[in-house]
């Protein structure tokens, strides 16, 4: 038994498992178990189809993304194209117009060129008349009468020398819608004027150097619209050789001389006899008194121009056969092989023997421009080697600008393109001539201006009386404070600085007058003290430089501030006696006071000064004209003939 | 607004955004300044040297503390104007809608100049004087200013006038948003370029 007992026992022991496995109740719980978990694999097996076919869909929707973006990239490609394509096309409107401008000053000038017999002159007139009308359309098409001047048109506005443009018309943007009738009429305006008005033009023009025309033409429009006009013509003959021009004897001026010097530039006029001076001074005191009812244009209540400080030297030119062809600086044509072109010597401009009353004058020369390629010298390296030291980039530009700009808001300070400037002032240091300024946008002429006399090595204020400048403007009385200034300018600044420093501020209190440029001294002195006065040293820390900042804005104010006479005399200093330029369209030659006289017939140029106008005068010739713009010159250039449109 | 900002501690508590005004000259940048802190619009024709000024915008209840850079745009202020460039969150790039050069400008000057100087600074481009914009006239459209905005790869591009007061607090608000969001990847930014030296 006992044995057994441990075998029985595991038996037992056995058994009583067995029975637990064999009882237990689990196999329902397990079955249930398993049947999920096929489910379970089931719904797995879907959802990986599932998210195979999402996936394909994915891959073909961002097959299709891609194919849409290469056809936006292609269309926005497509689209530049065609911008481009439409600021081509704008350019060469530009262009056409130009060249069509140019065309119509050609026509005039032959128009108004007395060879011409009658016949041939009525002919160029209609063929003006048919130029006009087709611009005048297409620029009506092109922008809303509401809408003042673009870029393009607004070349287009200055350049275009109509005789069918009153000052006035430049000035109001409004619809121009005017009759055309044959001459002598007057030019009717559709819009009602607001209030009468009347424009009065006279001038004499010397038809040869014996005998004189006056032309005299009054128009005026009154608020009901009916123009009037009233014109006379008279003859003078000339009394007097032309040497004796230079002393005034018909009509009888007894204080020419010293006008000439003091009186003649502020515009005082002193005594005047004859009738046709005193409607010229009538007209002169005009431009004394802006209120005067008797203009509305914006030109007159003006002084001078700072171009009429200047001498107004001619081209010497030389005539020269092409060999390598070269450019016509006023009409941008090219001078072929073979043909004639005039080439001045001092200034290197190139011309067209027809173009030669357009290359601006006065003929400045270049200068010995610094050997070293990207490196600019100083004032003095560009400045010509007679009087007025002022390099002729800055006279070309600066007459430009007093030409065209005096009604632009912002002059110098809004920035011009910045490529033009560039080729602006590239092509002046190239040294050959002057380009066609009336072609470049009259910022980027202000910019190049101040880019020129930035770049130089010295500013204006000469380093090395910096301080002293500085010194001076911090005097608390202000007449101290210019008669310590005057001294420096004096004694201090070399001459081509002198003369160049004269000019700008000349030209810089003429901007501040008029009230549309919106610049008065305030801003003008802002924008230019680094131009001009420039800093102490080449290289300053940021808090030196603004410090230094204000006190350029103080020296440039106080500079500004210095009436103009004391600017005028290094303008219009004299040369020396006696010398004879030139071989141009007039000959010139000095008489015993300081300025030139005109002699012979006037030459038309695309940049006319008033002073030449007012030395005229004052040396007792008949040229009058009433305004210093070239619209004016074309104007009464046209009005020998009473040729009105 | 200028009291509530110096309340507002999480404003504080961060660095001011700098954001600069650049563009051409007479665009109206100081317009933009000063019309936005007077809240009347703002017509001078005074140029500007360099002036600051700190204001405080708020977006959806959160104050930001901008300090506002007023540059001005001659090319004889180069010098100074690049010195003050360090350390921007966001330009805002002005062109006026009737002036051409200054669309022109901004694409060969302003850009390159501030890609030079300041890479990676976002940009706002924004167009002003919407004001004189009528449907006869032809000044500058929007799609221009758009394709500007793509050519010259800025972040935004959004038209206002001073003469609207709502316009410029659009525009302010626009280049918080964009100097924040530039703050924030700049961290990002410099914080992985840490872990991959390390």
């Amino acid at each position: 038994m006992t044995n057994l007992s441990p075998l029985s026992l595991v038996f037992d022991d056995l058994m009583r498992h067995y029975d637990q496995y064999t009882n237990y109740e689990s196999s329902g719980e397990f079955l249930e178990f398993v049947v999920n978990q096929e489910e379970c694999r089931k719904k797995w097996n879907n959802s990986e189809e599932e998210c195979k076919r999402l996936q394909s869909q994915l891959q073909t929707s961002s097959d299709e993304i891609s194919r849409l973006e290469r056809k936006i990239v292609e269309i926005r490609k497509h689209l530049e194209g065609k911008m481009e394509l439409i600021n081509k096309t704008e350019l060469e409107k530009a262009r056409v117009l130009d060249r069509n401008n140019s065309a119509k000053v050609l026509l005039k000038s032959y128009i108004i060129d007395g060879r011409m017999s009658n016949d041939i002159r009525e002919r160029f007139a209609t063929v003006l008349g048919i130029l006009e009308t087709g611009e005048r359309a297409s620029m009506s098409s092109m922008k809303s009468p509401a809408h003042g001047l673009d870029t393009i048109s607004e070349a287009n506005s200055t350049t275009d020398l109509s005789m069918t443009q009153s000052e006035d018309d430049l000035d109001l943007s409004v619809a121009r819608n005017r009759r055309r009738s044959k001459r002598p009429s007057v030019p009717q305006q559709a819009v009602p004027a607001k209030r009468t008005r009347q424009t009065s033009n006279k001038q004499t023009m010397e038809m040869t150097s014996m005998d004189q025309l006056i032309a005299k033409t009054i128009v005026s429009f009154p608020k009901d619209g009916t123009v009037q006009a009233v014109a006379s013509l008279e003859t003078y003959p000339s009394k007097t050789t032309v040497h004796e021009h230079i002393q005034p004897s018909a009509p009888p001026m007894p204080t020419s001389e010293s006008e000439s010097d003091t009186g003649g530039w502020l515009g005082l006029e002193k005594g005047k006899s004859s009738p046709a001076m005193l409607i010229e001074n009538q007209q002169r005191f005009s431009h004394q008194i802006p209120a005067s009812s008797s203009t509305q244009s914006p030109r007159f209540g003006r002084t001078l121009s700072t171009g009429g400080a200047m001498a107004t030297r001619p081209h010497a030119f030389c005539q020269k056969t092409v060999i390598k062809p070269e450019m016509c600086e006023p009409c941008g044509k090219r001078i072929k092989f073979s043909k004639m072109a005039l080439k001045c010597r001092d200034c290197k401009a190139t011309c067209h023997p027809e173009c030669k009353e357009k290359v601006p004058i006065p003929c400045v020369s270049t200068g010995t421009p610094s050997n070293k390629q990207n490196q600019m010298g100083t004032i003095a390296d560009y400045v010509p080697a007679h009087h007025p030291m002022v390099p002729s980039l800055i006279q070309h530009c600066v007459n430009e600008v007093e030409i065209r700009g005096l009604d632009t808001v912002g002059l110098y300070r809004v920035p011009g393109p910045e490529k033009e400037v560039k080729d602006l002032k590239e092509k002046f240091l190239r040294g050959k001539g002057v380009p066609n300024l009336a072609r470049y946008d009259i910022h980027a002429i202000c910019g190049c201006i101040k880019d020129f006399l930035r770049s130089l090595q010295e500013p204006l204020v000469g380093r090395w009386m910096w301080r002293d400048f500085a010194v001076a403007a911090e005097l608390s009385d202000a007449k101290k404070r210019q008669a310590e200034m005057r001294r420096i300018v004096d004694e201090d600044l070399p001459a081509p600085n002198q003369d160049t420093l004269a000019f700008m501020l000349l030209h810089m209190q003429k901007v501040a007058e008029c009230p549309e440029v919106k610049m008065p001294v305030g801003n003008l002195a802002k924008v230019f003290g680094p131009t001009i006065v420039g800093y102490s040293e080449n290289d300053l820390d940021a808090a030196t430089m603004l410090k230094e900042t204000k006190k350029q804005q103080m020296v440039l104010d106080t500079l500004l501030t210095i009436p103009s006479d004391f600017w005028t005399k290094f303008v219009r200093r004299p040369q020396e006696e006696g010398t004879v330029y030139g071989s141009g369209g007039g000959s010139y030659t000095r008489s015993k006071g300081k300025t030139l006289h005109l002699k012979s017939p006037y030459t038309g140029h695309a940049t006319p000064m008033s002073n030449k106008i007012e030395k005229v005068k004052n040396a007792g010739k008949k040229i009058y004209f009433s305004d210093d713009s070239p619209k004016e010159v074309m104007k009464t250039r046209s009005h020998k003939r009473t040729f009105f449109d | 607004m200028l009291a509530n900002g110096n309340q507002n501690l999480a404003a504080a508590a961060t660095t001011p955004y700098k954001i600069m005004l650049v563009g051409d000259g007479m665009v109206g940048k100081t317009a933009i300044c000063k019309s936005y802190i007077r809240k009347t619009p703002y017509l001078s024709y005074q140029p500007t040297i360099s002036e600051t000024h700190e204001i405080t915008v708020s977006i959806y209840k959160n104050d930001y503390v901008v300090i506002l850079w007023d540059t001005n745009a001659g090319e004889e202020w180069n010098h100074l104007r690049i010195r003050d460039y360090n350390n921007t969150d966001c330009f805002i790039l002005c062109y006026a809608i009737d002036n051409p050069t200054s669309l022109s400008n901004v694409e060969t000057k302003w850009v390159p100049e501030l890609n030079q100087y300041c890479p990676n600074v976002p940009i706002l481009l924004v167009g002003t004087k919407t004001d004189i914009r009528t449907p006869s006239n032809r000044w500058i459209s929007e799609e221009e200013g758009d394709a500007l905005k793509v050519k010259v790869k800025a972040e935004a591009y959004i038209e206002c006038s001073s003469k609207s007061i709502a316009s410029i607090e659009g525009v302010l608000m626009r280049a918080v948003s964009i100097a924040e969001k530039y703050r924030q990847w700049k961290t990002q930014s410099s914080s992985r370029r840490l872990c991959t030296i390390l």
